[in-house]
């Protein structure tokens, strides 16, 4: 056996490992939960949901409206529109609503950033809860009314994560990411049935103030730029604290997706650059059991996942060179003849990985059906080609990149905010 | 922490491994027994012409077309040995032992062909082709496409391609009697050994026979009518 087939079965035998430890974790879990829907409303607590923004006269009117068609109290729900500098009509937009709804209030401020914002917010907020919702991002109106079901059940939960979906994809790459964004509804449950969430994201996570207030100094600085990825740093300060992150995959919060292949890469870039910087602040976590699942297993599949995708990737990018160099040298020698393509049993590939990607793309499938069930949601059968068929190819293009800039520690500066 | 969930995930992802590794095994060894057979069925069917040669010297040379081994037989052998060679390496014991066997049956085959040429009066299209895989032939790959290419082409050619590293006796005293050398690729046309790429067209110009007479639809029937 060669170096790189002996590297792609481990490779393989790790990706199996995660993907059967999420799926038993989860089925087993599964029956044990019992959650009571019944709430009285006016127990309910108080929240405030901070909107940062900047640049986004376009969503931020779809945003707000959203927010202010949520099934909650009005009297115990508030929203700060934070402009964080914005050059559009962002601030013009943010304070018409504010005119006509009591609840929203703005806050002005020079351009600094998501983190910056967030703490601004953070400041004039008195509410037992406070959440953010980035201002591309629409959510249901039952969705917080289902979130802070496990803030009043469980005391010791410190955030709510919601179900992220993809709102109106229009093209192949936004059909592809809903597939994705449907893998990370299951991948967040599973997470949370392990008290292992690690990513708090920016669309809808809901926090117990108290709880981040005392995880900062003196609760100030309590958003961190962190490398560009806030809502990472966010939830592995939780982790690293043993506070508790829960997940609610009923409260479904949609957002905009990137829709060009230069869009996603970016965003990407930050994504995947921004865990691995702070992985590494927090490195002291991974394989670390008094961090649970999270030491034990998330971090270290995680990084795993990095390195083993940008491996296969290289691996793939030189067995399709050389193919490539093959068919070009066949087809420069003899012309192209029919029995290049022979479709006897006898040449189709039945090598053990065959077989293992065959058995990770039916718990892709399991997965994605478990998504749909627990969002509520349907399986989309074209979703998930476009998934199977593209994401695998096109991930480690971010990944590669990505990894590059940590090495080189060059951060992705091409988003100010989100 | 449940460290028997690790335990049992890890229990069932070896299982899974375990059992996609059966299954590759037997398909694998499915598509090995195909190649033996297909080797024992060549290797019966030169022994049954050798002995009907040699029975009956009177044979008539029609009934012995009939039962020689076609040419399209030995490519398709060629071909599945080639894709067994590529899925399990060119170190793969059963593979290598396969190639030993073929090379062998190739070579009984060549004698009886020139055997019947002596006795019928046949002129045989013959190529022998020697190659290495050991890294040191960068246009073996190259030759052997076109050398399929004719050999799909024209069934009234016959192809012997020999992996020259594989240290039989037989090979060797082959190797020698065509003063191969260690120069890769190397094609015996006609009698004459060539050293280094022969091209489609250069082939060709060696063969003239094969432009004017077969193409893979008709060389059956030219075959037999022989």
């Amino acid at each position: 056996m060669t170096v790189d087939t002996t590297l792609v079965y481990i490779l393989l035998y790790i990706s199996l490992y995660f993907e059967v430890f999420l799926l038993t974790s989860f089925i087993t879990y599964k029956k044990q939960q019992k959650h009571s829907n019944k709430q009285s409303r006016n127990k309910l607590p108080t929240a405030t949901i901070i909107v940062p923004c900047y640049n986004e006269e376009k969503t931020l009117g779809g945003t707000l409206d959203s927010l202010l068609a949520l099934d909650y109290p009005k009297d115990k729900l508030k929203i700060a529109v934070v402009n964080d500098g914005s050059k559009d009509k962002t601030q013009q937009i943010a304070e018409y609503f504010a005119t006509r709804h009591s609840q929203i209030k703005v806050l002005n401020k020079k351009n600094g950033g998501k983190a910056s914002a967030m703490n601004l917010a953070l400041k004039h907020c008195n509410t037992e809860l406070v959440g953010c919702l980035d201002a591309d991002s629409f959510v249901e109106p039952n969705a917080l009314l289902l979130m802070t079901k496990h803030f009043m059940h469980d005391s010791n939960i410190s955030a709510v994560t919601p179900a992220i979906m993809v709102h109106k994809p229009k093209n192949i790459l936004q059909l592809m990411q809903r597939a994705e964004y449907m893998v990370g509804v299951f991948m967040r449950r599973a997470f949370d049935m392990l008290d292992a969430i690690v990513v708090t994201p920016g669309p809808f996570t809901i926090f117990r103030r108290e709880h981040i207030l005392s995880i900062s100094n003196n609760g100030t600085n309590v958003w961190r730029h962190a490398h560009g990825t806030e809502d990472y740093e966010m939830g592995l300060r939780l982790q690293h604290n043993h506070k508790k992150i829960a997940n609610e995959p009923m409260a479904k919060v949609l957002t905009i997706s990137p829709k060009t292949l230069y869009a996603l890469y970016r965003q990407r870039i930050r994504w995947v650059y921004g865990f691995l910087m702070n992985t590494i602040d927090y490195r002291h976590m991974i394989g670390n059991k008094r961090y649970g699942n999270v030491g034990l297993f998330v971090l270290p599949f995680a990084l795993i996942s990095v390195v083993g995708a940008t491996t296969l990737f290289g691996i793939l990018i030189y067995k399709t060179i050389n193919s490539l160099i093959d068919f070009y040298t066949r087809v420069s020698t003899v012309g192209i003849s029919w029995s290049m393509f022979n479709i006897e049993w006898f040449y189709i590939n039945t090598s053990t990985s065959i077989f293992i990607m065959l058995t990770l793309l039916s718990i892709i499938f399991t997965i994605l059906y478990y998504s749909a069930q627990m969002s509520k949601t349907k399986v989309r059968i074209l979703d998930t080609l476009v998934y199977i068929l593209l994401y695998g190819f096109i991930s480690p293009l971010w990944l590669t990149g990505a990894t590059a800039r940590a090495i080189t520690k060059s951060e992705s500066k091409w988003r100010v905010i989100r | 922490m449940n460290y028997k969930r690790y335990l049992w995930s890890f229990l069932i992802t070896s299982t899974i491994f375990a059992t996609a590794i059966v299954i590759s095994n037997k398909l694998n060894e499915a598509k090995l027994g195909q190649v033996r057979a297909m080797e024992d069925k060549m290797s019966i069917d030169i022994l049954s012409l050798e002995t009907q040669f040699d029975l009956l010297q009177e044979l008539s040379c029609t009934q012995i077309s009939n039962n020689s081994i076609l040419s399209s037989e030995l490519s398709n052998l060629a071909h599945k040995l080639s894709y067994m060679e590529s899925q399990r390496g060119t170190s793969d014991a059963e593979v290598i032992r396969l190639k030993r066997k073929y090379s062998l049956l190739q070579i009984k085959d060549l004698l009886l062909i020139q055997k019947i040429s002596a006795k019928c009066g046949t002129e045989p299209t013959v190529i022998l082709y020697f190659y290495s895989n050991a890294g040191d032939c960068k246009d073996c790959t190259k030759q052997g496409y076109v050398l399929t290419k004719l050999g799909d082409e024209h069934n009234s050619l016959r192809v012997y391609s020999f992996d020259a590293n594989l240290d039989m006796t037989a090979l060797n005293t082959l190797l020698k009697i065509h003063n191969i050398g260690k120069t890769y690729p190397s094609l015996v046309i006609n009698g004459e050994t060539y050293k280094g790429f022969k091209s489609l067209d250069e082939i060709q110009k060696l063969l003239p026979q094969l432009s004017d007479t077969d193409t893979s639809t008709s060389s059956k029937k030219v075959e037999q009518d022989r």
